[in-house]
This record gives C-alpha cells, structure tokens and sequence, in this order.
C-alpha cells in the first residue's frame, strides 16, 4: 500500500457526484468501485469512506436515494444526482480546476 | 443553505431515528451482499468472498454509528444513547444501584440533616435581629422594679424585660396552648427587629386593660388567620381574656429565646398572666421571675454598659458583696444557656458524619469492584467499534443518575432528621425541607461524590485501560488500601454503636428511681388565676369539685392535689430558711410542696419511714411535715426524726416529721431536689396547681376520660393540660432522646453499612481467588477449611476494627460523658453490648461468601479459568 494517497478532505463528495454524473444513477457499493477503479492502484476507497459522505449528501440535497434492486437483483439503495447536485458539481469542478491550475503554476520550476 | 437543509433533514431523521436505522442497517448488509456478489462473480469461493467482505468493511459498528451519528443531532443522540445504556447497565445490578443509592442517600442526607441543625445551633444567629452583638443582658435585675429603675436612669442602653409563660389561646374545647413572652413596650425595638403586619406595642398601649396589645408570632398569624393582615385590630381570646392584635413579628422572630415563641403580650397590660402566683408581680421588689436586655447606644462599649448597670444596681443589692458582672454579651448568655443542646448537636452532627464516611468508603469499594467488572464490557465495546467519548459518557451518566438518585433520596432523609431534630431541639427555627444550607450542604456533598465517582469512570477509559486485555485482579497495594477501608468502617460501626448504646443506657437511668411512678399517673394542670378565676376560695372550690368528679370514676384508682406540679422546673420555688430569717448561712434551700393526703401513693413517692397526712391532721391545722431522705440527712444528720418534732422552719414553732420519703429529681431530671411536704388544706391559704390522677389503666383513654371529668367539673375553662407523667418526663429526657434515636439510627446504619462494605469485598475475594480455592479443593481441601478461610479473613478485619474502635470510644470517652447519665463510655457493659453488635453483625456478613466458597466446585472453577 506504499504507492497510496491520502484523500484530500472534501475529495470524496466530489468523485461521488462525478461517478452519479458519469454512470447515472447508482447505488453506494457501486459508487465506491467505480472511484476505486478510476483511482486506479493509487488509492483503495473503504465502504466505510463513501457512506457517511453519500448520507451527508442525500441530506443537503444534491442527490436522492430510492430503493431499488441492483444488477444481480438484490434491493439496494440506489442514488441519482439531482439538479442542486449538478449546479455544485459544475461549481466545484471549476474550483478544483482553478486551485489546481494555481498549484500548478506555484510547483512549475522557476515559477515561484 | 445546503447546511440549514441538512440540519432540518437531520432533525427529522432524528424525530424518526428508528425507521433510518432499520434503512441503514438494511443497506449496509446490501452493500456487503454486494461485494460478496462480485467477489462470487470474479470466481473466489463463498468463504473467500465473505472473508473479503469482513476486510473490505472492516468493524460495521463503526460504519454504522457514523451513519447514526449524520441521521442524528449529535449530542442528543448521544445522551439518549447513553441514557438508553446506563438505565440497561443500572437495571441489570439492581443490587449494586439500590446499595450505593441507599449509602450515598442516607449518609448524605443524615449529614446534611445533622449538619444544618448543629449549624442552627452553633453558628447562626437569631433570626430577625439587628446587630445582635450590640445586644446584652442585664444579670444584676431580674424583677420589673428593678428593670423600671434600670430604664429609667440607664443613658448607655435601651433596655426591656421579658417573661416566658404558657398561657392559652382561643375559648373551650378549641382552646390550645400559646407560648407567650410577657415583654415590656420598647421590647421590638431593642430587639431591632421589624414586623411582617401591624406595628410594635405603642406607648398608649400601656394604658388598654380591657383589650391588652398582642403581638402574633408569624406562623401562629400564618396557621390561625392564613396570612390575612385584615386580622390587625381584631380580639383574639387569651387567658380568658380579649386581646387586640397589634401586630405580627417577621417569620421566624423569637427574639433571643431558645425555644419557639407564639406571641409577645404587654407585661404591664397583663400582670396577673404573666405572673407565676396569679398575683401581680409588677410592684414587688423581691424575685428573680425577669429577663432584662439592653441594647448598647451607637459608640457605647461593654466596659461602660456594665459599669452603669453595676452603679443602677448598688441600689437594690443587699449582699454588700462586689457585683461580678452586670452585664454579659447577649449572644454569649444564649448560648451558655443552650450548651446542652449545642454539645449534643455536634456529637450527632460528628456522628453523622461517621455514617458518611462509613457509606462514602463503602461506595468506593463498590466502584472500585464494579469497575474491575466492568473492565471486560468497556474493552469489548471498545474493540467493537464504539467510541471513547460514548463510553466516557455512558459511565458519567450512570453515575450521574446514581448521584441523582441517591440526592433525591438525600434530601428526603435531611429533611426527615431535621424534622425529628427539630423536635427535640427547640432552639431550632428552620425548615429542614427547604432550608437554604440544609440544600447547600446537600449540593455539596452530592457534588463531591459525583465528581469522586467521576474520576473512576475516566481512568477506567483511559488509553490503555479499555483497549489492553485486563487480569481482572487487584495489586497488592491496592488490596491493601481495600482492607483499610474495610478496617475504617468497622472501627466508625463501633463508635457509632457504643453512642447508641450509651445513650439508650442514659435514657433508661435518667428515668429510673426518679422518686415518681412516672407510668402510673397523670397529671391535670388547670390555671385558674389566667383563667380569671382570682379569688383563692373560689379556684379551691372548683379543685374540690374536680377531685369529686374524679373520683366518682370507677376506673381512677386515687386523686391527690398538689401546689407543685411534678417535674415542672418552672413551678419551684426555692425557700431559704437561713438569710433573713437568721438561720446560719450554711442550711440549704429546699423546696416547699403542699399536697393532700394520699399524694405519695397517688404519685408514686415511697414514704421510707413514718406515714402520709391523715385527714384528722389536715383538718385541725396541725403543724406537721414530711420531708426527704436528702434533706433529713442535711438538716439533720444521723438523727432519728419520724415522729418527733424538729425545727424545720427557723423562727417558727417546730414541725412534728411524720415521714420521711425518698428523694426526687426535678426539671432536667439530672439531680435530686430538697423538697419539705406540708398538708395543703382546703381553707383557701394555698391554691392547688396540679391534680394528680392514678387510673386502673394508664392509657390514652385514661388521659381522654380524665380531661373530660376536669371540663364537666369546671366548665368554661380556657385550657387543660392533661398529660401522663412519663410524657412530662419525657419533655426532660428530651436530648437523652434524641441521642437514642440518632445513635440508634446511625448504628444501625454504620453497622449495616459496614456489614454490606465486608460481605462486598468477601464475595468480590471469593470471585476473585475462585481459581485458587479450586486448587485447594483439588489438593484435599474439605469445605470446612475453605469456610474457616474466608470466615478468618474476615473475622481478621472484624477484630483489627474492633480493636482501633474500642481505643477510639476510650479516646473520646470524655468528651461525651457530661452528655449521659449514670453511664461512662468506658463501662464494661457499654463495650460488651457494642463489640457483641459488631461482631454479630461482622461475622454475619461474611457468612454467605463463606458458604459460597465452600459450595464451589473445583472442576468447574478450574475449567472456567
């Protein structure tokens, strides 16, 4: 696990809403595989992780959770994005592109 | 916005926290199907994919209160978790709680209790007094004349008198007893006291004898008028007489009297109330029947107030002796009058404290046990997934509604023993249910014991205590401290059951061989002369027609009347022989009762030589007498005197003794009195003050009957005291009384305390040593020698408590011995009935751990470990 990285705090709701973007609706164990996958050997997502932050979501709204059955027909909880969920995931795309074109520039050699 | 939202949300899941958490639990056991589902589907086996799954989500718990935690207000969810816990943990060692919600209840509440009663005592001062340290009393005059000379020429005091009587309230069968202070006009204002209704007597009042000035007490005002201030200038009947009701005093005023006062009357308005005779005593110079205070001028020191008093009062002494002080801090003379009841108080006060101090080690033992106990549980939780913080304030909170348990049950004990205190006290004027310091010491002690017991629960969760495997067992230095304790306990339970015993042996001496048949009569206190019947003939008659009722009853035995009632302190009067009459300086006062002939059987006083007063004797006026064995012996000594005729009263022709009787006490019951016995004859020369009935039956229906014979004969009569004797006496064992009661209550508490403390930590050793007995038992240990070894451990600690009680009892031996009677702490038969309650007690507790150790079976002990 040498080769891990620590997740940002604030990361995970915003791979969340991307993988709800991406895949469309989709329940909580699939949301933390698919960032999993995507995150490639680099990092290994807890169930534990994603779901506080999946309830913490449904809460403020941007996205909503029904129950529903799952590709093996199991009854599991299944999360779509809604159009707050869009309206924040498009804001805080553009802050991370932002802060990151920042860091960029400041960690560019001979820049800073 | 999204924050207010999630909050709201947060607040509902909240409300319906039962539903989400079946949906949280439903879809984290979906999530873990569905790894298992894809683990199956990438070829693992079932094994395998659950295997995977317990890795992959790792303690559920966690996961799980985290979800719980956002569908919730956090702290409420904890408190209500906690809450739904500790009531689970609590209920399922009902032993435990009821034990340390009793000890803590009752050791606190005693103490708060004791304590304010001993502060009551002690340190506060007479309620509604102004600057009472510029308050004196005047020794050097004690009858109205000389406090008129007093308040006349005095220019470093304001001065007053009072007087205490008991006269009666309201007419006929309603009427009741009112504790009466007789005091002079400027009496309030000296005292600096205000008034809650009404005024304070005014300089006219002197003049109204046909409806004389009273001024209520606030609780009389509050029970007879409810609180109305419409009862100000409205008649009230006292004495059998009209009195206007001038004024109330503020709530709780007694001015500097120890005992509760009803009312304050104008001592010149009503002279024969207030007088002892019936007759007036406003203008005699001789008696001492007066209370004078003063109350220093502003810049007026003690030095210059005596020194006034002293020169006023040349005028009247005759000893020609120097003055030794004439004036005494009035707080100071309060107190050394009420010394008794002080002491008595801080013995109870200290014993309570022992009880406290007996439950506060007990509780600590059962802490100390439970926590061990409970090292497992916390460590399993832990490991479970639960967090600190929810462990913490599971324990802070079982020890909190411990706490509040065991104050609820606290304030009920304080305000119980207060009561029962107050009872016995006089000098006491609070109300121990809501008294402000009875509820600070409460608040107090119960702080302390909860933040004691808080200490425990945060070492039990400290870093390594919940998360490293526990032995369970004790260190030896630890073990050590427990036995202390357990020593401690029982030398208190010893203390605390020698008091019990000394005082239970004080109160049975102090009521034995007192010269009375204190079961056998009862005694009719009619006061005719406050009754307005002042004519000496006519309040004889009315006696003469009460003792012919009374004897027309086919259930009284016999009847006497006495100018004494028995035991009454206030009712003697001492007579000198000697002084005036020339007699040497060195015969004693003694006391002169006249009585009627069969009084002595009637009371119960053997006549130890010659005979009663026949009737012929009464009848023809003959000088005859019966006198005590004490005062035989005074006057004279190693002489034969029944029958001859002696020269009791000097300047008188001599006195044929007809008898000799036994000697009595008086008053406090604590010493004998000097008493002479002539006839009391029916001529009106002297008036009866007692009515002294032997029935067949001396019960309450005796008492009842009696009363009802004594109205019919003398109808319109204000009040009747009828009482039986042993409850007179009563009045003066008081504080014997209440250090029976108390002691009793503390010994029996300290004994089951520490009994409970042992047998406690013999189960706990029982538990704890279980793998050991099995080896023994194992090795050829019968049952017998396993009892002997839990029955000697604790007959050890027993022995060494025994021990250091017995020297702590010899220690404070005399601290105490003034307080009994006919009794030392260090009689032998005080230690043996004390040691024989501690070590029954002692040894009863560890009867069970014995029994159970010898009864467990070495197979199963040996596997279980």
């Amino acid at each position: 696990m040498g080769g891990e990285q620590p997740l940002i705090q604030g990361t995970v709701s915003l791979m969340i809403l991307k993988t709800l973007d991406a895949m469309g609706p989709q329940h909580g164990y699939g949301i933390a595989r698919r960032i999993e996958q995507v995150g490639g050997q680099g990092m290994t997502l807890n169930y534990g992780t994603v779901y506080p932050v999946l309830l913490k979501l449904e809460q403020e709204g941007v996205i909503a959770g029904t129950w529903g059955l799952s590709e093996h027909n199991r009854r599991a909880r299944i999360y779509r994005l809604t159009a707050a969920g869009r309206r924040r995931m498009v804001r805080e795309q553009k802050q991370w592109a932002d802060m990151s074109a920042l860091m960029a520039r400041f960690l560019e050699p001979g820049r800073s | 916005m999204s924050f207010l939202r999630a909050w709201l949300v947060r607040l509902g899941a909240h409300l319906r926290i039962g539903r989400r958490r079946n949906d949280i639990d439903e879809e984290l056991q979906s999530a873990v199907d569905l790894h298992i589902d894809d683990c199956l589907s990438r070829g693992m086996t079932d094994a395998d994919a659950r295997r995977s799954a317990a890795v992959a989500f790792g303690p559920r718990q966690a996961i799980r209160e985290a979800a719980y935690d956002q569908h919730s207000i956090p702290f409420i969810a904890l408190l209500s978790t906690a809450f739904r816990q500790s009531m689970t943990s609590l209920i399922r060692h009902p032993g435990f709680c009821a034990t340390a919600i009793a000890m803590l209840g009752i050791g606190v509440g005693l103490t708060a209790g004791l304590g304010a009663t001993a502060d009551a005592l002690l340190l506060r001062p007479p309620a509604g007094l102004d600057a009472p340290d510029r308050l004196v009393r005047i020794n050097v005059a004690r009858n109205y004349v000389q406090f008129e000379a007093l308040a006349e020429q005095s220019q470093t005091m304001e001065v007053t008198g009072t007087s205490r009587r008991t006269l009666s309230m309201g007419r006929g069968g309603d009427a009741g007893p009112l504790e009466t202070a007789c005091v002079t006009r400027a009496f309030f204002e000296v005292m600096g006291t205000t008034m809650a209704a009404g005024h304070t007597f005014a300089a006219s009042d002197h003049l109204s004898t046909l409806a004389p000035p009273i001024v209520l007490a606030h609780h009389i005002w509050q029970r007879a008028f409810s609180g109305n201030s419409a009862a100000i200038g409205t008649t009230t009947w006292v004495a059998g007489r009209q009195y206007v009701i001038v004024g109330v005093a503020a709530p709780g005023f007694r001015g500097l009297e120890l005992a509760a006062v009803d009312a304050w009357v104008l001592l010149p308005s009503s002279p024969v109330e207030c007088s002892i005779s019936g007759v007036s005593l406003l203008a005699s110079s001789q008696g001492s029947w007066l209370t004078v205070l003063g109350r220093m001028r502003e810049g007026i020191g003690l030095p210059a107030a005596d020194a006034e008093a002293r020169t006023i009062a040349q005028t009247w002494s005759t000893s020609g002796r120097p003055i030794e002080s004439a004036v005494t801090p009035a707080l100071e003379a309060r107190a050394t009058a009420g010394i008794r009841d002080r002491r008595l108080s801080l013995w109870v006060a200290s014993g309570a404290v022992l009880v406290l101090l007996i439950a506060a080690a007990n509780i600590g033992s059962l802490l100390a046990v439970r926590a061990v106990e409970r090292r497992r549980e916390l460590t399993v939780r832990t490991q479970l997934g639960a967090s600190r913080v929810a462990v913490r304030f599971q324990l802070l909170l079982e020890n909190a509604l411990l706490t509040g348990a065991a104050g609820m049950l606290a304030w009920v004990v304080a305000g119980w023993t207060g009561s029962v205190a107050a009872r016995f006290l006089p000098a006491i004027a609070y109300d121990p249910w809501s008294d402000a310091r009875v509820l600070g010491i409460l608040a107090t002690f119960l702080g302390v014991a909860g933040m004691i017991s808080t200490i425990a629960p945060l070492v039990q969760t400290s870093a390594g205590a919940t998360t490293q495997p526990q032995s369970g067992r004790w260190s030896p230095g630890r073990a050590r401290a427990w036995r202390f304790i357990l020593v401690a306990q029982m030398t208190f339970a010893m203390v605390l059951s020698t008091g019990a015993v000394l005082f239970a042996m004080s109160l049975t001496r102090v009521k034995a061989d007192v010269g009375y048949d204190l079961r056998g009569v009862i005694v009719a206190s009619v006061d005719l002369a406050r009754a307005g019947i002042r004519r000496q003939r006519e309040q004889q008659e009315i006696f003469a027609a009460i003792v012919d009722r009374l004897r027309e009853d086919p259930e009284v035995t016999s009847v006497a009347l006495s100018s004494q009632a028995p035991l009454g302190l206030s009712q003697f009067y001492a007579v000198t022989p000697g002084g005036a009459k020339g007699a040497g300086p060195d015969r004693p006062s003694f006391s002169i009762v006249d009585v009627t002939p069969g009084y002595f059987s009637t009371i119960g006083t053997r006549i130890l030589a010659g005979r009663d007063f026949t009737p012929d004797e009464v009848r023809s006026g003959a000088s005859v007498a019966l006198v005590d064995a004490a005062l035989a012996g005074a006057l004279w000594p190693h002489t034969e005197i029944a029958g001859r005729c002696m020269d009791l009263i000097p300047g008188r022709p001599c006195t044929t003794i007809v008898g000799i009787t036994e000697s009595r006490r008086v008053g406090s019951l604590r010493q004998t009195n000097l008493e002479a016995f002539f006839p009391l004859r029916m001529d009106g020369s002297t008036v009866p003050q007692a009515i002294l009935v032997r029935p067949e039956n001396p019960d309450r229906d005796a008492l009842t009957r009696i009363a009802t014979a004594v109205r019919t004969a003398a109808p319109n009569l204000p009040y009747v005291s009828v009482r039986l004797l042993e409850d007179v006496a009563g009045d003066h064992a008081r504080s014997w009384r209440l250090g029976t009661w108390l002691f009793g209550l503390f010994a029996g508490c300290g004994l089951l305390f520490a009994a409970a403390g042992l047998y406690a930590a013999l189960s706990f050793a029982v538990r704890q040593r279980a793998n050991e007995i099995g080896v023994r038992m194992a090795l050829g240990a019968d049952s017998g020698a396993i009892t002997r070894l839990v029955l000697g451990h604790g007959a050890r600690i027993v022995a060494i408590g025994w021990i250091l009680g017995v020297c702590a009892v010899v220690v404070f031996a005399d601290g105490v011995n003034h307080l009994l009677f006919g009794v030392t702490a260090t009689d032998i038969p005080v230690i043996a009935a004390s040691s024989i309650a501690l070590v029954v007690t002692g040894l009863t507790a560890c009867l069970w751990p014995a029994w159970r150790a010898a009864r467990l079976d070495p197979t199963v002990v040996l596997r279980t470990e």
